[in-house]
């Protein structure tokens, strides 16, 4: 039988830092791997736009129009068709408190997973951010390593400026990405205030992103063509796929794309797994040493479900419930648009408060036009006539606070095996009033009744099904990531997260990832 | 696919057959989910129009603070106007 001392499942985020840290030892991944099934031929949306690229922009099958019918049936950032194979994974329902049917989202196979359609910003947690939490079992300084080491290998663009603080240190850090005239107008606004100290609360600065604004590493800086809503993230943008291309052209592990996990039997020395071809439906089995799961919080978490064979078992389920304020900079407006931009500009965060937040602050001229129409409350001529003359200064703030697990806020499975995720709790941004407040100071205005939350598991942040403990109970996961009754299955994605402070976890995710990895070479069996 | 409601299609057809302010008429048919046939329809327009060439204004911004505001302003007057009279078409025509 076919033998590997490790298997990796999966080549998200969490996998590929895994198998940085595995090369060279007899592993394999093991994917499903599914790749986009067209490709968007434009180098920016503005190329796209200037030869009427219709069948690009709206698909050759009009896939992007398939929120006409129901607004909230994709999420914007997944209805492209370059950028439909990213979730195509296991299906899951998400209910509300009512048992009522809210979303039908899908996991993702696609070769790098979410990360192909993520925004890229890549921020450590602190030790006040765990603080925060308050039931981490391991430390900022256990992630540290980890961190520097992905960084310089990721390459992150920034600034050091009032954020610091907040978001950590990084060596070499490269230029942040160019401002579009609205958040350069807040930036402006901010620095002559803060030396008045009349900004109440809020801090401001420049994005930690994976994105080159040089070259790095062979990579080229990216081009800023305004593409992220129609295809994957370019060379440009970190993506998981550029070290997956790197390990295969070192041939330094073995990727078994087309390849999907259906279960695994652990014995004493090895483990068994069973893996269906993609193409074939054909089974065949496997022997590993050790096994590393990170297909991503859900897809992990029913594996580990139906390997248990526990009906009616539920599982913790976190998410960041982003909250959505659109801001209007009347002394931005009718500024002259740039060709090139980068959709997140600015992050932020309102200090001095006991519950942490996280404020990303993006610019909406990358999406089209038409997506934006709907929500403004006039005839629809007449709403895309003050769209363009409020674009020049108009921001959309994404609000994630710290989130922990809710006791109605739980993942199962039904009799089929398919995922149900009930979800009746989430709370709007509980900081409004003073954020409006600080906005204010800075020349932006919001309304609270444009304020909203997108639907439950719209963060994509999800994390918490089998959280990490210093003494694991059923469906927990020891620090280095084993399950709790378990010697050489491992957990490597935001399912071990016991809960998520303010900020984003792609990086922290990879990190733990590469942690456990270590904990793996040195385990000594 | 999500289909339309026999009263989506009598609604439509309505505006159509009296030469109603469609787009009077659509903003107050447009919150909920299934979206209204009338948005949909319409909401098509705009999108077949922003991703073709033949129509580069689509995405022009205003250029000018007092250009903006300007703009704002009437769009809001006109839009304004439209709805009204969309709104008493839709009493009219036994619409609502």
């Amino acid at each position: 039988m076919v033998f590997f001392e490790h298997v990796i499942v999966g080549s998200g985020p969490a996998g590929v830092s895994a198998a940085l840290k595995l090369e060279n030892s007899n592993t394999c991944m093991v994917d499903v791997g599914e790749e986009p099934r067209t490709e968007f031929a434009h180098a920016s949306l503005a190329q796209a736009l200037s030869c009427g690229a219709s069948g690009a922009l709206l698909g050759d099958e009009w896939e992007t129009l398939g929120n006409l019918a129901n607004p909230l049936r994709f999420h914007p950032k997944l209805r492209a068709s370059a950028l439909r194979h990213v979730m195509q994974g296991e299906a899951f329902n998400v209910t509300g408190d009512k048992g009522q049917l809210l979303v039908r989202g899908r996991g993702s196979f696609a070769a790098g997973g979410m990360a192909n359609v993520w925004g890229a910003q890549l921020l450590r947690y602190m030790e006040e951010d765990l603080a925060e939490v308050g039931d981490w079992p391991i430390g900022a300084a256990d992630l540290a390593p980890h961190y520097t080491d992905l960084q310089a290998y990721i390459g992150i663009s920034g600034a050091t400026d009032d954020m610091q603080s907040f978001l950590g240190s990084v060596d070499n850090l490269l230029p942040p990405v160019p401002t579009v005239p609205a958040a350069q107008y807040v930036l402006n606004k901010y620095a002559a205030t803060q030396k008045s100290r009349a900004v109440a609360g809020l801090r401001l600065g420049r994005p930690r992103l994976a994105v080159l604004t040089q070259p790095h590493r062979g990579r080229p800086a990216h081009d800023f063509g305004q593409t992220e809503f129609f295809a994957p993230a370019g060379a440009g943008i970190y993506n998981p796929l550029h070290t997956l291309a790197e390990l295969r052209q070192r041939g330094n592990i073995r990727y078994w794309g087309g390849h999907k996990l259906v279960s695994y039997t652990e014995q004493a020395d090895h483990i068994e797994l069973e893996i269906e071809v993609v193409q074939t439906q054909e089974r065949i089995r496997i022997r590993t040493r050790h096994l590393l799961l990170g297909c991503g919080t859900i897809q992990t978490a029913r594996l580990v479900l139906l390997n248990r064979n526990q009906p009616g078992h539920t599982l913790p389920f976190v998410d960041h419930t982003p909250t959505l304020l659109p801001i209007f900079f009347p002394g931005s407006l009718g500024a002259a648009l740039p060709d090139k931009s980068y959709p997140i500009q600015l992050i932020g965060t309102m200090a001095g408060y006991v519950k942490s937040d996280m404020i990303s602050f993006y610019y909406p001229d990358g999406m089209l036009w038409s997506d934006l129409l709907p929500d403004i409350p006039l005839p629809i001529n007449a709403a895309r006539s003050v769209l363009a003359a409020l674009i020049g200064g108009m921001l959309v703030a994404q609000i994630w606070e710290a989130s922990k697990p809710a006791p109605g806020n739980r993942l199962s499975l039904d009799g089929d095996g398919n995922v149900t995720i009930r979800y009746p709790e989430s709370q709007l941004y509980s900081k409004l009033p003073a954020l409006l407040a600080s906005l204010r100071k800075l020349g932006g205005y919001a309304l609270r009744s444009l304020a909203s939350a997108p639907p439950p598991t719209w963060g994509f942040h999800y994390a918490a099904t089998l959280p990490m403990r210093v003494a694991p109970k059923a469906f927990e996961t020891h620090t280095d990531g084993r399950l709790w009754d378990s010697q050489r299955v491992r957990v490597i994605d935001g399912s071990v997260l016991p809960s998520l402070p303010a900020k984003n976890h792609s990086l922290t995710i990879m990190a733990n990832a590469a942690r456990i990895a270590e904990a793996v070479k040195t385990c000594g069996y | 696919m999500v289909y339309a409601t026999q009263d989506e299609h009598q609604t439509v057809a309505t505006v159509v057959n009296k030469r109603l302010d469609a787009l009077g008429i659509e903003p107050w048919l447009r919150g909920g989910s299934p979206r209204h046939l009338l948005s949909r329809k319409l909401l098509l327009i705009a999108y077949l129009a922003e991703c073709d060439a033949a129509h580069p204004d689509y995405r022009q911004a205003v250029r000018g603070c007092l250009r903006s505001f300007l703009q704002l302003g009437s769009s809001a007057l006109v839009g304004g106007w439209h709805l009204l009279k969309g709104r008493l078409q839709m009493v009219a025509y036994g619409l609502l």
